[in-house]
């Protein structure tokens, strides 16, 4: 360091060595009793520096706009050093201080804090906690995420139901009624700017009010204490029992313990929980098979509305969401404007508690309405989260979410993302779109694997109870697979298939047709085919379908097949050529499966079958000559219901053909 | 006083302690946001060999995907190359941006030579320096003949130099 010299040089022009005791407090006299108590103060000023350096390394990366903030904050935990610690510091810290806030009012309430000349002090850091609180809310949507997202739609509709002023208010920060790009500048700009100036100024005047009452003290003690001083203190004064004591070192080594003790709390928090909650959540559950491990997933999916996603607000804000619930309708505003400013007025009255009913009584009824707010808070908060974790779809929305999360993240990797916005990484993927387009089109009638497609039950109304509706039409997880056609082949008349079609208008001419006469023919043990054969044939049919998870079969296997199809140089279970008069080409039309082309036009043309092309033909018009013509019982889903890109989504996630990791087959 | 310097003691330890949680995920953050994007070289086949006039530099625009941090864009212009086909056959491929700051150098046909107009220099159309500011001649790219479906395409290697100093430095 600079020698004295130098030292002296310049303190003599600048007096900064008096400056820096002012500023870290080093000639600051503290209360020698009870020290531990007035340390939680001075940790969230260090928590503070930690968000405010944490915070300006964020915003050298992160960009507030729809299309680019997704991307950065993935770019922030994926591709920066240490991003991932940055950001989750970041994070954690912000929630840390609220718990420390809530610990520090608690001891200030203890202590008397509030008690003339101190009101000020006491309001002030109501204030500086209000705008933390403020900054969280502000910050959790930057990332637009789906959490964040809903999780501020919920917030802004809170402060919707303000009489009067609401929908102006809520204008203001959303920047215009949809949220959007100006919602993302607004949020960023309150969070980066408005709020921490606010924050400063009030910790600048909260610290003068300190400064100014604790040197008042050192002052009175000083007189008291001297000798040649004719000043006595009266017996029952407080300050008799204050011995003053400097900052610096005291209360310094103990305010850095506490505040490395819960930013420890913090980094353990982070290691083990990354900036994603809930990962005891099964995300194995049905095909929502996660693309990452779930410690690899740093963020949810990117916002977009048109996603599912069960939105839950910050949980200090929470028992406001619980209670919305809990309240009738017209009693709304109640609990998200009036009971948040009575709750405000508790606390800021508590300095007037003691004008009342004295000082021992008041300061009862303080720690009294404290504690008991906090724990009712709480109850509501706990319950609230319990009843929703105890639902019955809980866990299956929760999987799903952070199936979509970790499809994202691995997509955003895999392909960067596009300029258009991060919501583009799950519409255009079959993978994530497949299931919703099934369930809201086809789950109607079909299953996939016996629900919606999106691990969800059509649910009917039977006896005044909530049943699972019995399925129309086929199920079709596996459509065109070997192990598929040739379930079908076996029993056409299974629920699995036909089975409820008869309860169609129509349907009765398919469950009772030909496939289901030709099945009682043919097949069976007294039936000339065997499985051998039905097995040939449907890999026969597979190949046309060629889906990315067809094993392909021996020659000998597919001439069997054919043999099957066309009818020619059948062979009996004996080895022996015989006639079949059952052969498939009689009504389906497929030029690998009949040489000579001679069938179809009776039911479904075969050629293609299964095939990207052969499926939208058919899901497009299945009443077609080729298709199934006058027998049709499915409704066509032109243009105007299904849009061509979401058909195409949907045919390839039936055939299972979306992105996956390389070494994957 | 022995207590009082022990908490001094503490104080520094824990405060250090403060600052290293705080000071190393900064570097680290820092340090890898500011170090250059990781240029890859690619070869593109940007004319057949036949379509070049000898002696006539021709320019052609290199069209790819970019990557812009997070984002990735569809394919665009990056940047851009003069060609020239020698009398014997043989190709020279320079890259447009000017050694100088990294103006787009324009080919003079009237005076057979390279001129940027930002700063007035001037290289032959062999490359080197004629006059200006510019500490080295122009940047030279590899660039070889490549025979596809029976024609011969010209291919060059496209990567980007540091500008403003003597040595060609790639910038990857």
């Amino acid at each position: 360091m600079l020698p004295e010299k130098t030292k002296k040089w310049i303190d003599e022009r600048t007096g900064y060595k008096n400056f820096l005791h002012a500023i870290f407090l080093l000639n600051f006299p503290t209360k020698r009793r009870s020290r531990w108590q007035f340390i939680w103060g001075g940790a969230l000023v260090l928590m503070m520096l930690v968000e405010i350096v944490t915070g300006t390394l964020l915003m050298t990366v992160y960009s507030p706009s729809e299309a680019a903030a997704w991307g950065s904050v993935h770019y922030i935990e994926t591709q920066v050093n240490l991003g991932w610690f940055v950001r989750g510091l970041h994070h954690y810290t912000a929630h840390m201080m609220i718990v420390a806030i809530i610990v520090q009012i608690f001891l200030v309430i203890v202590s008397a804090g509030y008690r003339k000349p101190k009101e000020f002090i006491y309001w002030t850091s109501l204030l500086i906690g209000g705008v933390i609180v403020g900054l969280t809310i502000t910050g959790n949507p930057l990332p637009w995420d789906q959490k964040g997202y809903w999780s501020y739609q919920i917030e802004t509709g809170i402060a919707g139901t303000m009489p009067g002023i609401g929908s102006t208010l809520r204008s203001l920060v959303v920047g215009g009624s949809e949220f959007g790009n100006l919602t993302l500048t607004r949020l960023y700009t309150i969070h980066v700017i408005v709020l921490p100036v606010i924050a400063i100024l009030l910790f600048t005047i909260h610290m003068a009010l300190i400064r100014r009452e604790r040197l008042r003290t050192a002052k009175i003690k000083e007189a008291a204490d001297d000798p040649d001083v004719d000043f006595e203190l009266d017996e029952d004064d407080p300050l008799k029992d204050e011995i003053t004591q400097p900052y610096w070192p005291y209360q310094t080594t103990r305010t850095l313990v506490l505040t490395l003790f819960l930013i420890g709390i913090v980094i353990i928090q982070m290691m083990t929980y990354p900036t994603l909650k809930n990962q005891h959540v099964n995300t194995e559950l049905l095909e929502w098979e996660a693309d990452l491990h779930p410690s690899e997933i740093k963020l949810e999916a990117p916002a977009d509305s048109a996603l599912p996603f069960v939105a839950r607000p910050e949980w200090f804000v929470r028992f406001l969401f619980e209670l919305r619930h809990m309240v009738p309708k017209d009693l709304e505003v109640l609990v998200t404007a009036v009971l948040p400013g009575v709750l405000l007025a508790i606390l800021v009255l508590v300095p007037f508690y003691e004008k009342v009913l004295g000082e021992k009584w008041g300061q009862r009824l303080a720690i009294a309405v404290y504690v008991g707010g906090i724990l009712i808070i709480s109850g509501i908060s706990w319950y609230g989260i319990q009843t929703e974790r105890s639902a019955p779809d809980y866990a299956l929305n929760r999987s799903q979410e952070i199936a979509y999360a970790a499809r994202a993240s691995w997509l955003a990797s895999e392909n960067g993302v596009p300029p258009e916005g991060p919501a583009s990484l799950l519409r255009n993927d079959p993978k994530s779109m497949g299931p919703l387009i099934f369930a809201r089109h086809c789950g109607i009638c079909h299953t996939w694997n016996g629900h919606d497609g999106t691990g969800h039950f059509i649910m009917e109304m039977k006896d005044g109870k909530k049943v699972k509706a019995t399925p129309r039409a086929s199920d079709l997880a596996g459509f065109a697979t070997t192990k598929w056609i040739a379930e079908f082949l076996t029993n056409p008349r299974d629920p699995k298939f036909f089975g409820h079609v008869g309860s169609l208008k129509g349907g009765d001419a398919i469950l009772n047709g030909d496939m289901s006469d030709w099945a009682d023919s043919y097949v069976g043990p007294e039936g000339i085919l065997s499985k051998a054969d039905i097995e040939a044939v449907s890999a026969l049919l597979a190949r046309e379908a060629n889906r990315r998870d067809y094993e392909p079969v021996s020659e000998a296997v597919i001439k069997r097949g054919i043999s099957v199809f066309s009818g020619q140089n059948f062979k009996g279970k004996d080895g022996k050529v015989v006639d079949f008069d059952g052969y498939c080409a009689q009504c389906h039309a497929m030029k690998a499966g009949d040489p000579d082309d001679e069938g179809g036009g009776a039911a479904p043309d075969f050629n293609g079958y299964g095939s990207a092309k052969w499926l939208s033909e058919f899901i497009r018009s299945p009443g077609a000559e080729k298709f199934y013509g006058d027998k049709n019982v499915m409704p066509a889903f032109e243009e105007s219901k299904l849009s061509k890109h979401d058909l195409n989504l949907l045919v390839n996630w039936m055939r299972g053909e979306w992105q996956r990791p390389t070494t994957d087959k | 006083m022995r207590r009082r310097k022990f908490l001094k003691y503490c104080t520094s330890v824990l405060s250090s302690i403060y600052a290293i949680i705080l000071a190393v995920p900064a570097l680290g953050f820092l340090f890898s946001t500011l170090k250059r994007g990781q240029q890859e070289k690619a070869t593109y086949e940007l004319a057949k060999l036949n379509d070049l006039e000898p002696g006539v530099p021709q320019r052609f625009t290199i069209i790819d995907r970019r990557v812009d941090a997070w984002t990735k864009y569809p394919s665009g212009p990056i940047g851009s190359v003069w060609i020239s086909k020698n009398e014997d056959e043989s190709i020279t491929a320079f890259s447009s941006t000017c050694p100088h700051l990294g103006c787009v150098v324009d080919y003079v046909p009237g005076d057979k030579v390279f001129f940027c107009p930002c700063h007035a220099a001037t290289f032959e159309s062999n490359g080197s320096i004629v006059s200006g500011p510019q500490p080295r001649g122009m940047d030279e790219l590899n660039a070889s003949i490549k025979t596809i479906r029976g024609e011969k395409w010209i291919v060059v290697e496209y990567e980007k130099f540091e500008t403003g100093i003597a040595e060609k430095v790639s910038i990857s």
